[in-house]
This record gives C-alpha cells, structure tokens and sequence, in this order.
C-alpha cells in the first residue's frame, strides 16, 4: 500500500524539523487517517471515496507542512544551526575525546611507575597486561576517534537531510584535524621504567626549505584523511539511501 | 469562522485544545472531534494540523503524552500538566477581556479596557 504522507517526511527534514517530531507526526496522521477511513466508510461512503474524503480532511501536503514548519520549537539544532552541530560540535567531540584518552593514559601511567601508592591495582590484575592497554587506549583514541565521530556527523547529516556542505565539512575538517595529530609514548618496561607520551601536530617539524611547516611529513596524514572520508561517505550513503520507513 | 489559519483566529486552536484536554487525556482524532462538537461545528481545525501544536504545547511543558493501547489499536495521548493548567488560565483572561472589550465595541460603547 502506497505511503500517503511520505512526500511530506522528506519536505519536513529537508526543512530541519527534528526527525522525532516528523516520525510521530507522520505516525499520528496515519492513526487519524484511519479513523477518518472508518468514520467515512460508516457513512455510507466505498472504500476508495472514504479514502479521498478522508485525505482531503486531513488537509494537503502543503497545509501540513506548514503547520509543522510554523512551531520553531520542533526544529532541531541540525536544522537551526548545521555549522554548530556538523562542523564545530565534532571538532570539539574529538578534542574532549582526546583530552579523557590522555587523562586516562597519564593515570595508567601513574599507576604504572607506583603500583604501591594511592591506587593498588587488585591482585588479579597484571601489569603487564595493563600495559597492554594502554597502547590499546592511544590507538583507539587517535585512529577510533576521528572515524566514529565522521562516521556520526555523516549520519547525522543524511537522517536529518542537511545541505551536503554541512556534513561534508564536518567530515573534512575532524579528518584533516584527526589525522594531522601525532601520539607517542613509552611504555614502563622490566629494566626500563621510564614512561612518555608526546602529543604534536604532524608536519610541524622544520621542512628542508626552512618553512615551519614540513609538507612531506604532514602527507603521511593523507591515507588516513582519506579512509575516514571513505567511511564518511559510506555511513552517509547507507543513511540517506535507506528505506524512509527505517530512517 | 471556519477559517482557523486566519489572523483572528491566532491563539484559539491553543486555548480550545488546551480547555478540551483539562477534563481529560484524548488523542488527536478524539480532540478534533470534540472541538468539532463542542463548538457546533463552527470552529473546525484542520484534522492534521491540530499535532504540529499538541507536539509544541508538550514540548513546552503544557502537555504530557503516552502511547496507549485501546481496542487494539495504539494511540498517542494527550493529558493537561500542571503547567498547562497555569497556561489555559492565563489564555481564558485574555479571551474573556478580548470577548468582552469586542462585545463593548458592538454594543456602541465608548472605551474598552486594554487586553
């Protein structure tokens, strides 16, 4: 059965109405133009002219959009304001996710050096296995980071039916950022105790011309730019492209 | 008056859904219908556009919904809060004072009171 009020989804995200209002509403309409069906059929009226009565009771697309489009307070922040939530809020997302991974890797490692102090780790847990997460934590947080947070903004984009200039930036942009920072650490190990971890931006080594910025090194960022934008762009197909049902 | 999107109309879909969900909790369809009734059929919502407002009024804290279950079908409804209380009585003033200051005006009286 054809769905009535599937034009009117796509002109309600495409307008910036949070997609949990469109799906009740669209579900409310169809409730009542049940009931509309079974009020009209009751008087008297076939199938197929209940149907029409009914749809013209309901109002047109265009009336109904409207309605929807006339309470601002049942847009989202995606609609009100994309460079917030699809370029800036990620850019931030993946700052705060990276500042918890180092927290969480300075007090791995403080645990490390003083195993005696303040925080005893309980018997069963070996070091050694602890200092196996750690690495584990760092990789997450600079590989795993910037692809879950485009993988959301792309989502995100295509659910709530942005202009393809929001989520695209987003992406680029926590890729690019994503990509260009540099971890290292040094892990406490039998024999050598000492620990590290140094944070910097790739590239910003002294290129051979004697600029401050070192093209080449940065380029190693490149494969990585370019996988997340191609998870970007996958997550965003699979979105944008799936059954308006599911969406 | 069966134009409900007109300027003369602003505000009373708000203050007939609101005075129809203090006495009890209905659904969309249950509300029209009620409207439809209680006022003669001389005020008519549109039968669809009447959830984009019952959406705001709970989103601003003046309505709470549920989905129930009721002969076997699932409906949303819709139930006056405290708040919304405070919102129709505030909204029934201004009617009254408006209603009153128009029924002035076609009396032939001289000044009404500011709304």
């Amino acid at each position: 059965m054809p769905q009535p009020f599937e034009p009117l989804r796509e002109t309600l995200l495409r307008a910036g109405v949070a997609p949990v209002h469109v799906r009740r509403y669209l579900r409310e309409l169809s409730e009542h133009f049940a009931d509309l069906v079974e009020e009209e059929q009751a008087a008297g009226r076939g199938p197929d002219a209940a149907r029409a009565a009914a749809r013209a009771r309901l109002g047109g697309d265009q009336a109904l959009a409207d309605a929807m489009l006339s309470q601002p307070a049942l847009r989202s922040w995606t609609g009100r304001a994309p460079w917030a939530t699809l370029v800036v809020g990620p850019i931030l997302l993946l700052v705060l996710a990276w500042s918890l991974a180092i927290l969480g890797i300075v007090l791995m490692l403080a645990w490390l050096h003083h195993p005696n102090g303040l925080f005893q780790p309980p018997a069963w847990l070996q070091l050694a296995w602890l200092a196996k997460v750690g690495p584990a934590l760092l990789d997450l947080a600079q590989v795993g980071g910037p692809l879950l947070i485009v993988a959301w903004v792309a989502g995100l984009g295509a659910r709530q039916r942005s202009r393809l200039i929001w989520p695209l930036l987003g992406c680029v942009a926590v890729a690019l950022f994503g990509a260009s920072l540099h971890w290292e650490a040094r892990w406490p190990a039998v024999g050598s105790p000492e620990s590290m971890l140094s944070l910097g931006f790739r590239g910003l080594h002294p290129s051979p011309s004697g600029g401050a910025l070192n093209l080449a090194v940065w380029s190693q960022s490149l494969p990585m730019v370019f996988f997340s934008l191609a998870v970007a762009g996958a997550v965003y197909g699979i979105a944008r492209f799936r059954t308006p049902a599911a969406a | 008056m069966r134009d409900a999107g007109s300027n003369f109309m602003n505000g009373v879909p708000e203050l007939l859904v609101l005075r129809c969900l203090r006495d009890r909790e209905m659904y969309g369809y249950e509300l029209v219908q009620e409207i439809k009734g209680r006022t003669d059929a001389v005020v008519t919502l549109g039968e669809g556009v009447v959830y984009p407002l019952l959406h705001a009024l709970e989103r601003s804290g003046a309505l709470q919904s549920r989905r129930k279950s009721v002969g076997g079908r699932s409906r949303v409804y819709y139930a006056m809060t405290p708040k919304g209380l405070e919102r129709l009585s505030g909204l029934s003033t201004t009617w009254a004072t408006l209603a009153a200051a128009i029924g002035q005006v076609m009396q032939g009286g001289d000044h009404a009171a500011a709304v």
